[in-house]
């Protein structure tokens, strides 16, 4: 009898475990370490198990996100701009005006480095106006890192940068937007959703969506500016698209980050966070649904029988 | 009402360039300034532009020279058409000679952007020579956009000197909505100096091609085999000279792709193609003039044989062809006399044939239209 009890518990533990560990699955698989492989037009970068990242070389900030569950998500950094409104923010395509660089338009140089700590891949376009230099790096940690008030998890998280450095406003306009647009090229069948303000960390993220997958592109709502003094400033930045952000369709997730002029400033920085996993539900995915209310029912109906059991040899 | 609207603002953005290198040229000449304290930078309007002009022109290129001593003597256009339908994508080369005594330093360009759409914009605007990007500030007043190029080294007396400036015209063409997807680049250039040489070329992508036979005005001095590039050369040019293009092109259609000529393979096919022709036309010839000419056998053979002649003929069919003298006798109930009479015409007529068997006749048949006309008619 106690024999027969013990065998049940230990049962019951091991069971535990599985439907533990598949919760755990279903949020993390790292591996060590990330690798960087360059070829003759693009830089690859072997983020663990979870993705690669492909950065073509000259032709701007573009990234192609390879996961294996998931196919490959394109996010592009597209466009840079002034712009005039009669708010703080860009609110209308109209109003884009004075300078602006439509980045694939512009040759940069690319260089690819990886170290004990991090992967990255850096791109540079100087000889802009007035000596404007635009930099963009895409990073990927071995070790969690806290970056600009910014959480990046190791071999999870791709660490996107992109500096402008020395911009020089053309009069009367209210400041500067970038252009971000993100989808899916070989897959009909995925969903956009955002740009959006997440309530839990007042962070701006747009998703692409494909079955119980997501990729995440995810922007502090304030970003860092440094003064020509070297005064390290934060300054809240605002999305806009045009289209309504709420509805799920097919479609790219194509929206602009607007900052407005502050005097002084030499260095604006735009930090982005980019991710790709399971679509959490309440209770994480379908699967692990399942197996949750298997263990309830086992454990129910094992304590029932052993009720049973105990009422009968009483 | 929108035609009208476009050529008011067309004129209206070429009077203002006008009033511009007009400004700038006094400003060269007199090198009087407006003083900076007395422009209020917050009442900037389209009323006083020329204003805003000259107050940008202060603050950013007082110092230089409007390309005095600088004799500008090539300038090509490249101008590519994007596969967007919407964007254009210039790249114009620059080659100056200073002919004055003074080294220069600095080149102002103007660039102008003109086209049918009020809302086309320039950007991306990026500047190098042979050896690599170049310096240059980027000032910009309504339609106006101003180059200051920082060249690499000082430009000295009768030296010459060549560069690029490569940019993009977003929303530059006009989508024509009477007609699908067809579509009309309309650029008015207005010349900031003078020149010996200009050329334009403009290129449509692969999957363009020109509306018609007089989609482009002014024709061009050349345009390519494939029809996608055309040239246009002038020579002589003088400041404020007025120049307009217009290229109006399509998605290329499918029904005019050329047809690749036959490769050796296809020959023989359509040789092949051309025998087997003959041989099954021969064939059907043929058989349709035999069944005719059987027809009109048997129609012959009906008027001229007589009722007991043709019972005589049918007997001898039903025995394969070859019977004897009496046993048509017994079938047909006729008298020996009778059938040997009608035997006798149908032999002079070379239908049958009797030869002696022994102690009997044996009649046979000879002629075989005969003989197939009147199997179709037993059965």
């Amino acid at each position: 009898m106690a024999k027969n009890f013990r065998d049940k518990i230990a049962f019951l533990l091991i069971f535990c475990l599985i439907v533990f560990s598949s919760f755990k699955q279903s949020t993390r698989n790292v591996s060590s370490q990330a690798n960087l492989v360059e070829e003759e037009d693009r830089f690859i970068i072997y983020a663990g198990n979870e993705y690669n990242v492909v950065v073509p070389k000259d032709i701007g900030p573009e990234m192609i996100f390879d996961a294996e569950n998931f196919g490959e998500i394109t996010l592009k950094i597209n466009y840079i701009s002034e712009y005039t409104s009669p708010t703080q923010y860009l609110n209308s395509l109209n109003h884009l005006s004075g300078k602006g660089y439509s980045l694939d338009k512009l040759t940069w140089n690319s260089i690819g480095s990886s170290d004990i700590n991090k992967t990255c891949v850096n791109l540079t376009r100087t000889h802009l106006d007035k000596n404007t230099t635009l930099d963009f790096s895409l990073s990927v940690f071995n070790q969690n890192q806290t970056i600009r008030d910014t959480d990046v998890k190791a071999l999870y998280n791709a660490y996107l940068e992109f500096q402008v450095h020395n911009w020089s406003y053309t009069p009367e306009t209210r400041g500067l937007a970038l252009n971000l647009q993100t989808y899916m090229e070989q897959n009909e069948d995925y969903l956009r959703l955002g740009p959006f303000v997440d309530i839990a960390t007042k962070e701006y993220a747009a998703r692409i969506l494909l079955n119980s997958f997501k990729f995440e592109v995810r922007l502090k709502s304030e970003i860092v500016m440094i003064k020509t003094t070297g005064e390290e400033i934060r300054y809240t930045v605002f999305f806009f698209a045009q289209y309504n952000v709420a509805e799920k369709v097919s479609e790219p997730a194509d929206f602009w980050i607007s900052v407005p002029y502050v005097a002084d400033v030499n260095q604006i920085i735009f930090s982005f966070i980019c991710s790709i996993g399971i679509e959490q539900t309440n209770l994480g995915s379908l699967s692990s649904f399942g197996l949750f209310a298997f263990g309830i029912t086992s454990i129910v109906i094992i304590i029932r029988s052993f009720g049973r059991r105990r009422r009968k040899y009483n | 009402m929108r035609v009208l609207y476009r050529k008011s603002s067309i004129f209206l953005k070429t009077s203002f360039l006008f009033i511009n290198l007009l400004l700038l040229a006094i400003i060269t000449v007199t090198g009087s300034l407006p003083n900076e304290s007395q422009v209020n930078k917050s009442e900037i309007s389209l009323k006083d532009q020329n204003c805003a002009l000259s107050r940008i022109i202060s603050e950013e290129i007082s110092a230089q020279y409007f390309n005095t001593n600088l004799s500008r003597l090539i300038f090509e256009i490249f101008l590519d058409i994007l596969p967007n339908g919407k964007d254009a994508q210039v790249s114009a080369h620059y080659t100056y000679q200073n002919i004055g005594n003074n080294s220069i330093i600095n080149i102002i360009n103007i660039l102008d952007i003109t086209t049918a759409l009020t809302e086309s914009r320039l950007s991306s605007i990026t500047v190098s020579d042979g050896d690599g990007e170049l310096y240059y500030e980027w000032i910009i007043n309504e339609f106006i956009h101003i180059l200051n190029i920082t060249i690499r080294e000082p430009l000295e007396f009768q030296q010459f000197y060549s560069y690029s400036i490569t940019y993009l015209l977003e929303d530059a063409i006009l989508q024509s909505f009477e007609v699908a997807e067809a579509f009309v680049f309309h650029w008015t250039l207005t010349q900031d100096e003078d020149m010996e040489q200009f050329t334009l070329i403009i290129t449509l992508p692969a999957q363009y091609e020109l509306y018609n036979q007089s989609a482009l005005e002014p024709d061009a001095d050349y345009t390519s085999v494939d029809g996608k590039r055309f040239e246009w050369d002038y020579y002589n040019i003088e400041e404020n000279d007025i120049q307009i293009w217009i290229v109006r092109f399509q998605v290329y259609q499918t029904s005019t792709i050329p047809i690749p000529p036959p490769g050796k393979g296809a020959w023989f096919a359509m040789i092949g193609t051309f025998f087997a022709g003959l041989i099954a036309g021969g064939l059907t010839v043929f058989f349709i003039i035999k069944t005719r000419t059987d027809i009109e056998r048997k129609e012959i053979v009906e008027t001229l044989l007589s009722q007991p002649e043709k019972e005589i003929i049918r007997i001898i069919k039903n025995e394969n062809g070859v019977t004897t003298q009496s046993k048509i006798c017994s079938v047909s109930g006729f008298s020996k006399a009778k059938v040997s009479y009608y035997l006798n015409e149908l032999e002079n007529k070379g239908i049958v044939q009797k030869e002696r068997w022994g102690r009997m006749n044996r009649i046979r048949i000879t002629d075989d239209s005969v003989d197939k006309a009147y199997v179709k008619e037993s059965e």
